[in-house]
């Protein structure tokens, strides 16, 4: 096992979230300071599961060849810094993603016409006339 | 405190936060009559499908990270369930991460809405229960 794999897939794997959430403006290209008190709020969270997952015994590090071998706290590899960033950039990603599509679907089922997963222009950062239309019409399909 | 005793706690969190972002009317400024005017079906139909997903690709990347030694457990503080070689008190961390963070995004955009700038899904809401879209 090459040393060092494991963070960069972790950092391939950031970088792809990067380009999906800019190409479609889905979290920090969509809100910048929102979606940066989110990914914060999600890396302190589970670091702070991590330490205390650590502190109780149940976890310890591993001696994988893939590690880099640093470590930011006794048994939390630096490592452990990027997952919990990937973790919570991919649930974000994810999230609005899969809320961009049943919006968009739901909208299509309203006005029978087709749009794909179109060109970053979110629920939350439309500010068109017809897309409100679109969307009430959407929320009436929806119930 | 077992594993599943700490992540007890953080799901209690991720439910705190979600119970204040589905109650408007604990920092919004009027309840819907049609019901939770944030968090709406398709939020959570989303959250769902999000968790799923992530649930899903927790069992196999912990499987094949447990399996590079990349960290380890007592094996004492684990009810002993595993799909594959993950845990089943590791699918915690995508469950909480799938409600919390974007329970928190929504609440965000509630208290930036509240400063002035405009949602669709707010403005989708209001037109739904306010047809002339004066609230």
């Amino acid at each position: 096992m090459i040393r060092g794999l494991y963070l960069g897939a972790l950092v391939v794997s950031l970088a792809s979230m990067a380009v999906m959430d800019r190409r479609w403006r889905l979290f920090l290209w969509a809100d910048a300071w929102r979606g940066a008190i989110v990914l914060v709020t999600g890396v302190v969270l589970f670091l702070s599961w991590d330490a205390a997952a650590i502190r109780l015994g149940f976890f310890e590090r591993g001696h994988g060849q893939a590690l880099v071998g640093v470590e930011i706290a006794p048994h939390l590899p630096l490592e452990e810094l990027f997952f919990v960033t990937f973790l919570s950039y991919l649930t974000m990603v994810g999230h609005a993603l899969v809320r961009r599509v049943l919006d968009r679907r739901a909208a299509r089922l309203a006005v029978g016409s087709d749009h794909g997963i179109g060109d970053g222009r979110g629920h939350e950062s439309d500010h068109r006339p017809d897309h409100q239309s679109r969307h009430r019409s959407g929320h009436e399909v929806a119930r | 405190m077992s594993y599943l005793g700490l992540d007890a706690i953080f799901v209690v969190v991720a439910a705190v936060v979600v119970i204040v972002a589905v109650r408007p009317g604990l920092t919004g400024r009027r309840r819907s009559a049609s019901g939770p005017t944030l968090v709406d079906r398709r939020w959570w139909l989303a959250t769902a499908l999000t968790a799923a997903g992530l649930m899903i690709l927790t069992a196999v990347f912990d499987t094949m990270m447990i399996a590079a030694d990349l960290f380890r457990y007592d094996a004492s503080a684990l009810i002993g369930v595993r799909i594959g070689l993950t845990p089943v008190e590791d699918l915690a961390w995508p469950l909480v991460a799938s409600v919390l963070l974007p329970a928190l995004w929504e609440l965000l955009g509630r208290a930036r809405r509240a400063d002035g700038a405009q949602s669709v899904v707010r403005r989708a809401t209001e037109a739904t229960t306010h047809p002339e879209g004066n609230p």
